[in-house]
């Protein structure tokens, strides 16, 4: 066993300029867990998953993986997908081009079938050969997560995902994702502002205000005892 | 290798190993399978098997001709033509110590004189000058052989003046009288090769500076200024495709010929007292890198059967005076008796001049 | 962030690896130095080269005298309106050819194109054809004016200006100016407070571009200025090709530097003020025509009828035959002219081709490199200079390029005195900005965000760019493509100092013929001119429709 399974968050800074938009962040997501990072806007959170993915460089602070330091690893080489607010979806591929791009290189019968698994698992069977600007907005965020869980990831950081889509179908979706994410056990990092979509989905809940991690708890917890007044005006002005 | 700059030689490897060079040469090599190695330095490449010939734009042979000369030399010939005879003239001495090629063909006598003072030219005078070429010798410098001649000549519209019942006019003072009063269209000296040859016929009648009074009452008398000869001819004479509105232009003494009906009838004439000759030359260029081969080149350019074909395909008349002209050009073309001449040495020591006075006088 | 010690080297995807970024810049800045800068300082340098060593007295004399005053300030009055009314009959033609939506619009943008690469010596005579006294527009009075010449210059750069701010424009949020419109602001406010700032910065890069046209348009002013009006770039061609006076060219060639980097300063300060904050939609906001557009159909009618009516000049002319009206001259394409040509003109159309063809590979290759560096991340002073290097040649002269060219390429390890590759080198550097103007756009258009989703599904960057940059840029490629072969096609300055007698391209043709007495030259130029404005419409409506659907412009 290696001696801190899952992902390890220490100290980890992210700047802009003279900016500090993450200040010295430790948190970690065990195998299987999903953790959810909830903020307000200009948080940092945000920016706490950009650097987990590699999309940031970090300040001060390392990322490891089962104990071993991916700080320099180059994104494409972390295993970490992340799935974005507005999808990011490769407008010239088809949907099956989407879900399947990041199985490239494996042989063509096991690419169509994983990705018909994908498909069926978010709901979409058929949709693999449709162009993907003919998706609605909720259709586009479960192609967005069958691509982003095509290649096995052994981390899912979401950003936000469901925040551009509208109050019903958000509801529905939070459902699509836990469930999707417990039947692959996949771990994840959610990162929202949205209290019901955390406490709907994750294992622990990570509170981050002004860069800083205020406190990191399990939903009950966290609801029963704030560490602080900030985290408990947060909860209940926005719950 | 002295010479040769070290950052160029530093490129110049580059990019012969990044391949951009290797592009280039399949460029050149698959639309010009048949000019092997022309492009190979003439400076460079003392091989007497290519010949790099320098001409004006207007230079024009035709292809039997052009393979006769290569079947009888055994030389391959690349032909450069890289702008007018001013053009052509300021590039040689531009490129006297690295030539551009072996033999120039175009130099006019306007152009006569810079050419040999800046010793571009080495000495060359064929053995045997066909008859009648001698009249057309330039001043003494024994480096420039004539090879074919045109008059510059006012051209009217003869069809214009019935119409309008006035008698064409001969002389050049008759162009100030008030009857001709805004209809002749002359081109600009500054960027016109008729229009130098024009001033100088001003000039030859005139007189330095006598000249600049009689610009100075054509203006009077409403002369318009072109800035090219295509642009008077074609868009502002009447007497072509153009109608225009100007019924006296400058241009060629051949120039009446290009506008004969299918019945043979010719609706324009040029003026024989108008008239500037222009000589055009040939000359071995100083530092050729095969000077035999630009010589056997003038001598072929003498030759009957290319003097011959002058007038069709460079509206010029041969300098041989036993070479043939096409049928319509012997019973036509009036060559002007008396043409109006300068000499090239007056030429080069004052046309800029001229030509800021002129400017000056008549802009 | 890089320059701080305390940061590994850190590259985000899309950034790219320095090696990888210089190999690609240094190719095309090698072109460029080798067939450009070169020669140009070459020639520029003998100017300052006296009987008795280096001087400067005699270029200084050239500076301050009258003449260079008057040629400069000229320059100036005939750019600035040139650039102004092509600005303004082009902007309503921006939103009429790509902002609406209507039948037969695909075929107008083709043919709008057009005048841009036809050479200047055939719209010069087609020009003056119409104004002339007793031709179809005599009696304007407008023979040899400045009016002439502008008109001629808008007839030129009309297409600049319809393609860069209408590209901007089809892919511009409609919602934001609609959002205006529902705060209570009038169609008038919402143009002047948004619709024009957020087209602000197409319409600076337009002006830049149609100003350094308008600033070394020659032909066109040799033609139609008659002898009052000239420009720098005229009285560079008479003093160097006419007087070989060399400190002129060498004073003269500094002001346009001069000018051109002006220009270059502005337009690059007005552009980045206002690319902040830029809303594209992604998608065509393409709208029917309704009654409120009048206006702007009405201007574009007029600029239109300006650009079709020199066109049709050549058409008829073409047709106009000795005894009357006929296809003479078309059939007499098959033939060398009755002597006036070395070769027939289906010939020189196959050498324009050819040529075309080698001049728009190169031109597109070197400027795929040149726009892949320049959309890097980072834009740095460096990334300014080399912006600013690759548009250099649209204001510099081509005769002080010939006349470098023949000085500077003309001994080992460079000899290409009188090597027919010149001419495709030097066409490839007329298109090459070009090139450079049409697929910067496309690449700085591209969300970063999806270089990072690939890359977080773990594509390696070279991956990245064979999927997500590749498939974007290949739709601006295709116009790329189209516009460095029409370019080429039309090239005729700098070609006519390397032209070869017996390989000529078709606008040295058009050229020679009409240079020629008599109709059947004449006509036979015009037949030829009417070819190569065919051969340039066909490949523009060709690039069109490989073009991505949503317009792209320099």
């Amino acid at each position: 066993m290696v001696e801190r399974p899952g992902l390890a968050v220490d100290g980890v800074s992210v700047a802009y300029g003279p900016l500090l938009a993450v200040d010295g962040v430790t948190l970690a997501v065990g195998p299987g867990e999903i953790v959810a990072v909830l903020g307000p806007s200009g948080s940092g959170k945000s920016s706490l998953l950009r650097a987990i993915a590699g999309l940031e460089p970090v300040v001060a602070g390392r990322v490891t993986w089962d104990g071993e330091d991916v700080t320099s690893v180059p994104v494409h080489q972390r295993g970490f997908t992340v799935m974005f607010q507005d999808g990011q979806l490769f407008p010239h591929y088809t949907v099956a081009g989407n879900v399947g791009y990041a199985l490239a290189g494996r042989p063509r019968a096991e690419r169509r079938r994983r990705v018909d698994e994908l498909l069926a698992l978010v709901g979409l069977e058929g949709f693999g050969p449709r162009p993907v600007t003919a998706l609605s907005g909720g259709q586009a965020q479960r192609v967005a997560l069958a691509r982003s869980l095509a290649a096995r990831p052994r981390l899912l950081l979401l950003d936000e995902p469901l925040s551009s889509l509208d109050r019903q179908l958000r509801e529905h979706l939070v459902t699509v994702l836990s469930e999707t994410l417990r039947a692959t056990a996949t771990p994840a990092l959610y990162v929202t502002h949205d209290q019901s979509e955390a406490f709907a989905l994750a294992d622990r809940i990570a509170v981050l205000d002004q860069g800083k991690l205020l406190q990191v708890a399990d939903p009950d917890t966290l609801r029963a005892h704030p560490a602080n007044q900030t985290v408990a005006a947060f909860l209940g002005q926005s719950g | 290798m002295r010479t040769a700059p070290r950052p160029l030689a530093f490129l110049q490897g580059l990019l012969l190993s990044t391949g951009l060079a290797v592009t280039l040469a399949a460029c050149s090599g698959a639309s010009d399978p048949a000019a092997g190695g022309s492009s190979d330095a003439p400076a460079s490449a003392a091989t007497a098997g290519t010949l790099t010939v320098i001409t004006h734009d207007s230079f024009a042979l035709s292809d039997a001709a052009k393979a006769k000369f290569e079947a009888e030399t055994g030389l391959s010939v690349t032909y450069v033509a890289p702008g007018n005879a001013g053009t052509v003239v300021n590039e040689l001495v531009l490129t006297k110590d690295s030539p551009l090629g072996d033999v120039v063909f175009g130099i006019d006598n306007t152009f006569a004189g810079r050419a040999v003072d800046a010793g571009v030219l080495a000495p060359y005078t064929p053995a045997d000058l066909p008859a009648g070429a001698a009249d057309f010798a330039a001043d003494g410098s024994g480096e420039l052989t004539p090879i074919d001649f045109g008059d510059v000549c006012l051209n009217a519209d003869t069809v214009w003046f019935a119409d309008h019942s006035l008698a064409v006019p001969v002389t050049l003072d008759d162009l100030l009288k008030p009857e001709y009063k805004d209809l002749l269209v002359v081109t600009n000296p500054a960027t016109s090769s008729p229009g130098l040859a024009f001033l100088l016929a001003t000039i030859g009648a005139k007189g330095d500076p006598g000249y600049l009074d009689y610009w100075a009452a054509l203006k009077a008398n409403g002369v318009k200024v072109a800035a090219s000869w295509s642009d008077a001819y074609g868009v502002d004479f009447s007497g072509s495709s153009g109608k225009g509105a100007y019924p006296l232009v400058v241009s060629y003494a051949s120039s009446p010929m290009y506008e004969m009906g299918d019945d043979g009838s010719a609706p324009t004439t040029a003026l024989a007292e108008t008239c500037f000759r222009q000589v055009e030359y040939a000359g071995v260029i100083a530092g050729a890198a095969n000077p035999e081969g630009a010589q056997q080149f003038i001598d072929f350019l003498l030759t009957d059967a290319v003097q011959s074909e002058i007038p069709d395909t460079m509206y010029m008349l041969p300098v041989s005076s036993s070479a043939s002209l096409p049928a319509a050009w012997a019973r036509v073309l009036n060559v002007s008796p008396h043409p109006w001449t300068v000499s090239a040495a007056d030429i080069a020591a004052h046309r800029d001049e001229w030509i800021s006075e002129w400017t000056t006088t008549v802009l | 962030m890089d320059d701080d010690g305390s940061v590994r080297r850190w590259r985000r995807p899309g950034d790219r690896a320095p090696a990888v970024q210089g190999v690609a810049a240094l190719l095309p800045l090698a072109f460029l130095a080798v067939f450009f800068a070169y020669p140009v300082v070459t020639l520029v340098a003998r100017g300052f080269r006296g009987d008795a060593g280096w001087t400067l007295a005699p270029v200084i004399d050239v500076l301050a005298s009258p003449r260079t005053g008057r040629i400069v300030r000229q320059t100036l009055l005939l750019a600035v309106t040139g650039t102004a009314a092509s600005l303004v009959l082009g902007v309503p033609g921006a939103y009429v050819l790509y902002r609406l939506r209507f039948r037969g619009q695909r075929a107008l943008r083709a043919l709008v194109a057009v005048p841009f690469v036809l050479p200047s010596v055939v719209v010069g005579v087609a020009f003056r054809s119409l104004l002339a006294v007793g031709g179809p527009l005599g009696r304007l009075g407008l023979n040899e004016s400045f009016a002439a010449i502008v008109l001629a210059l808008v007839f030129f750069n009309y297409s600049v200006v319809v393609r860069t701010v209408g590209a901007l424009w089809a892919g511009l949020d409609r919602r934001t100016a609609d959002a205006a419109r529902s705060l209570g602001a009038g169609p008038v406010r919402v143009f002047r407070t948004i619709t024009l700032r957020a087209l602000a910065p197409a319409i600076a890069s337009a002006a830049a571009l149609v100003f350094l046209f308008c600033a070394s348009a020659f032909g066109v002013v040799l033609v139609l200025g008659g002898t009052r009006w000239g420009t720098v770039e005229t009285e560079i061609w008479y003093q160097t090709t006419q007087l070989l006076n060399l400190p002129a060219a060498a004073a003269l060639s500094i002001v346009q530097l001069v000018l051109v980097t002006a220009t270059l300063a502005v337009a690059n300060a007005t552009r980045a003020r206002q690319e902040r904050a830029l809303r594209l939609t992604g998608r065509p906001s393409a709208q029917p025509v309704r009654r409120s557009d009048a206006p702007a159909l009405i201007v574009t009618g007029l600029a239109l009828a300006l650009l079709v009516l020199p066109l049709a000049t050549l058409v008829t002319r073409s047709f106009r035959t000795a005894s009357g009206w006929g296809l003479d001259h078309y059939a007499a394409l098959a033939t060398a002219g009755a002597g006036t040509l070395t070769v027939t003109v289906w010939r020189a159309v196959a050498n324009s081709l050819v040529t075309a063809v080698a001049a728009a590979g190169l031109a597109l290759a070197l400027g795929f490199l040149a726009s892949f560096v320049l959309s890097g991340r980072r834009r740095g002073r460096l990334a300014g200079f080399f912006d600013a290097a690759f548009m250099l040649p649209l204001g510099i002269s081509a005769v002080t390029v010939g006349f470098g060219f023949l000085i500077s390429l003309n001994r080992p390890p460079l000899d290409l005195r009188t090597s027919w590759a010149l001419i495709p080198l030097a066409q490839a550097m007329v298109a090459l900005p070009l090139v450079v103007r049409t697929l910067l756009p496309t690449w700085r258009a591209l969300d970063p965000r999806l270089r990072e989703a690939a890359a977080t599904l773990g594509a390696r960057p070279a991956r990245v760019f064979a999927t997500v940059d590749l498939p974007f840029l290949r739709r601006g490629l295709g116009l790329a493509a189209g516009f460095a072969f029409a370019t080429s096609l039309g090239e005729f300055g700098a070609t006519s100092f390397l032209a070869r007698p017996d390989k000529p391209t078709l606008p040295v043709v058009v050229y020679r013929l009409i240079s020629r007495p008599g109709v059947d030259n004449f006509g036979l130029a015009m037949a030829a001119a009417v070819v190569l404005a065919v051969l340039t419409a066909t490949v523009m409506a060709v690039a069109e429709l490989l073009g991505p659907k949503e317009a792209v412009g320099w």
